[in-house]
């Protein structure tokens, strides 16, 4: 009997001591809600707004923010992704995982302030039509210019047009293959045999 | 009194468990996480009960499956003996059956309206199961139900894109040329990663005698990949795959959930009897793949995940099945704690790991992942549980720690198309692909887990294109080696291209080639590539 009253305590404190493990998983969500107190003073002095994502992660003005949200029985994950003048970035975006309890557990930003890309689509549908026609490794007969991407790569300040295309590879052509295409080159900068099968 | 300090104590011990970090739950204790089901559509699913929407008559799951045919017949009164009524939920045009996310379609994303079926026509176009009317029919039904049943469980679906499915597709379903249609007898999912304004597609392929289409299972299978790819909100946990890796247990872990998905809404522990009679490698009234335990290899861990010289890499599907058999473990230990939520919650505990894995997760990432949901939906009642199955099935965890880190040799190899044929070239911004003749040796006496070799490169000279590539458990002693002369020979190696462009000036380009596995110290071989 009297070991149950010696194991409480210590019960107590493990307790408390996990508490603070509870914390240390909502650190994002903190240096969101000090990003909010800082950035008020500046943007509304009169009222209290609560900020954009773009003004929580410096998003440019000229990138366009799409969000996603997955339910899960653990919580909810936020995906937001990017584009600029409706074409779509590959290769950052931010995923924030909530708690059920709507406490934020996991922030994952690899969203970067790149440089506005100038998109001119007559040059682009020059460049299509260009790559189409060259024969090489990838037969390219479903490439059109409105499947245009931006990628963002490691190790690049600026993110660079491409083409998003299905095609047919001479050295395995029974695989289909999706492409991605430096516009104005032709470089593959991605490959993806991505299927799954019965 | 007793009583009372009994109760402070289990009171404590209750806070303890559900406030460390990711355990704290709002609802709290098991009977609130039950009644977050919502269990009258599980109840009816689980009955085939589907009432809401214009009324179809089916054989569910498929004629050899169906509760309704004791024996396969194929006798059109057995057939029709065998329909059962199931609603048709959201359809919402009079020209197809389709609603603001699911497209059903035959060859292509542009077939024209006299090969689809209209919502009124619904009876007519059920009454011959090799016609694909009656695979369009089934195809709204299974996607729409094995939907809200995944929905009933807590979860939700990507619906940011529309997913066409294809019932006899093309090889490519953006074509509308039916004279491409394919001679495999397969069926896809293609999330179309690569390409964000392109829908989503379920291909099924195979004008044959035992349709995949008329079989409920396979879109379900199908359906369960695009299931994982929400769950994980697109994380990439098979990122590999995705990009060509011709193995990985992440790819193994993607085909067990997609089959237990199917296996465990269907409860029937197996997938693929109505498929498979059109294989005849398979043996009469045998599934494609199974749950349960059949007398085969596929009970042990060892027997489908070891490196052979003779056979190279594990085979995917065989992997996948052995992790179904150990879920399925699983969901009958659940099953046996409550016969009417059990499997349910067996479901829901499964798949919320899935929420948890990181980008090419490991099966060792997949288990400890399963341990956690259990603690935070089922307060870890099931962890000793979990971990001893996957004891029993010969799991090695990470396995015995080694001292040696394993050998590596790599050479680069180049190759390029010229007038329609593969060459091989100087690995350099000539080639449009260079690969890696690749020598790998485990050195110690203790196996080696999850060997994988990978491209580690922040130069943007250097584009990977196959980033990693898995081994599986290479034996003390034992090597793995990929070379020869031909582009073919080196489908299990890695692979980039060099970008002279991105490289500044600079004349050559700098990476790592990484091996790494659960237990031996890493290897890094530091390489550089003349541009
Ligand atoms: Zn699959």
């Amino acid at each position: 009997m009297k070991k149950f009253w010696l194991i409480i305590p210590i019960f107590l404190v493990w307790f408390l001591s996990s508490e603070k493990q509870v914390e240390s998983f909502s650190k994002p969500s903190e240096s969101v809600l000090q990003k909010e107190t800082a950035l008020s003073p500046e943007t509304q002095p009169t009222q209290e707004k609560t900020p954009t994502p773009s003004e929580w992660w410096g998003v440019q003005r000229y990138h366009e923010i799409q969000t996603e949200s997955f339910d899960s029985p653990l919580g909810r994950t936020l995906v937001y992704s990017f584009s600029q003048n409706g074409v779509p970035i590959i290769g950052m975006n931010i995923r924030l995982k909530e708690r059920s309890d709507g406490a934020l557990i996991e922030e994952e930003n690899s969203y970067r302030p790149i440089s506005e890309i100038p998109i001119h689509r007559n040059v682009l549908e020059e460049q299509a039509t260009h790559l189409k026609s060259q024969s090489g490794r990838y037969q390219l007969d479903g490439l059109t210019a409105d499947s245009l991407v931006i990628l963002v790569r490691e190790g690049l300040k600026e993110g660079e047009l491409a083409f998003a295309t299905s095609a047919v590879d001479k050295a395995r052509p029974g695989v289909p293959t999706q492409l991605l295409i430096r516009s104005d080159d032709g470089k593959i900068l991605r490959k993806s045999l991505g299927r799954k099968e019965f | 009194m007793k009583l009372h300090l009994a109760h402070t104590a289990l009171f404590l011990v209750s806070l303890l468990t559900t406030g460390c970090g990711m355990r704290r739950s709002h609802s709290g204790g098991l009977e609130i996480n039950v009644q977050a089901l919502n269990l009258q559509t599980l109840r009816d699913f689980r009955l085939d009960r589907f009432s809401q929407g214009p009324q179809a008559y089916l054989v569910i799951p498929n004629p050899i499956d169906s509760p309704q045919l004791k024996a396969f017949d194929f006798s059109p009164s057995a057939f029709q003996h065998a329909q059962v009524a199931v609603g048709l939920p959201g359809l919402q045009t009079y020209s197809a059956l389709d609603n603001s996310f699911l497209k059903i379609r035959v060859h292509s994303q542009f077939d024209s309206s006299d090969l689809l079926v209209k919502p009124q026509e619904l009876t007519s176009a059920t009454s011959n199961i090799q016609d694909p009317k009656y695979s369009q029919v089934m195809a709204y039904h299974a996607v729409s139900s094995i939907s809200d049943y995944v929905k009933a469980l807590g979860f939700s679906i990507d619906q940011s894109r529309q997913l066409y499915v294809m019932v006899r597709s093309n090889t490519n379903p953006e074509q509308s040329t039916t004279s491409q249609t394919s001679q495999e007898i397969n069926a896809y999912y293609v999330h179309n990663t690569l390409q964000p304004q392109k829908p989503r597609y379920i291909q099924l392929f195979g004008d044959v005698q035992y349709p995949l289409g008329a079989d409920r299972d396979v879109y379900w299978h199908e359906f369960g990949h695009l299931f994982n790819e929400s769950i994980s909100a697109s994380r990439g946990i098979d990122d590999a795959g995705e990009k060509g890796a011709a193995f990985t247990e992440a790819g193994a872990i993607h085909e067990c959930l997609a089959d237990y998905l199917s296996e465990t809404a269907s409860q029937k522990g197996y997938i693929g009897r109505w498929a498979a009679r059109n294989l005849s490698d398979i043996k009469p009234n045998y599934p494609l793949r199974a749950a349960l335990s059949l007398n085969d290899s596929k009970n042990r861990f060892s027997s489908v995940a070891t490196y052979q010289t003779s056979q190279g890499v594990p085979e995917k599907y065989d992997v996948a099945e052995w992790c179904t058999r150990v879920l399925w473990d699983i969901r009958s230990q659940f099953e046996k704690e409550n016969k009417e939520t059990g499997a349910f919650l067996s479901d829901r505990t499964i798949f919320a790991a899935v929420g948890m894995l990181k980008k090419n997760a490991s099966l060792v990432d997949f288990k400890n992942a399963l341990l956690d949901s259990d603690k935070s939906l089922n307060q870890g009642s099931h962890v000793s549980f979990i971990s001893n199955v996957f004891l029993t099935r010969g799991f090695p965890d990470r396995g015995t720690p080694l001292g040696q880190p394993l050998r590596l040799q790599a050479t680069a190899v180049g190759f390029k198309e010229f007038n329609n044929q593969i060459y091989s070239v100087t690995p350099n911004t000539s080639a449009d692909e260079i690969f890696f003749s690749i020598a790998i040796s485990n050195p110690n006496s203790g196996t080696a887990r999850n060997v994988r070799a990978q491209i580690v490169s922040s130069d943007p000279a250097v584009i990977p294109y196959v980033d990693f590539q898995a081994y599986g458990d290479l034996a003390g002693g034992a090597s793995i080696r990929i070379t020869g002369t031909q582009y073919k020979d080196f489908l299990n190696s890695v692979s980039l291209a060099l970008d002279k462009r991105a490289a500044s000036g600079r004349a050559r380009a700098r990476f790592y080639l990484k091996v790494s596995s659960e237990n031996a110290p890493e290897t890094t071989l530091p390489l550089e590539l003349g541009l």
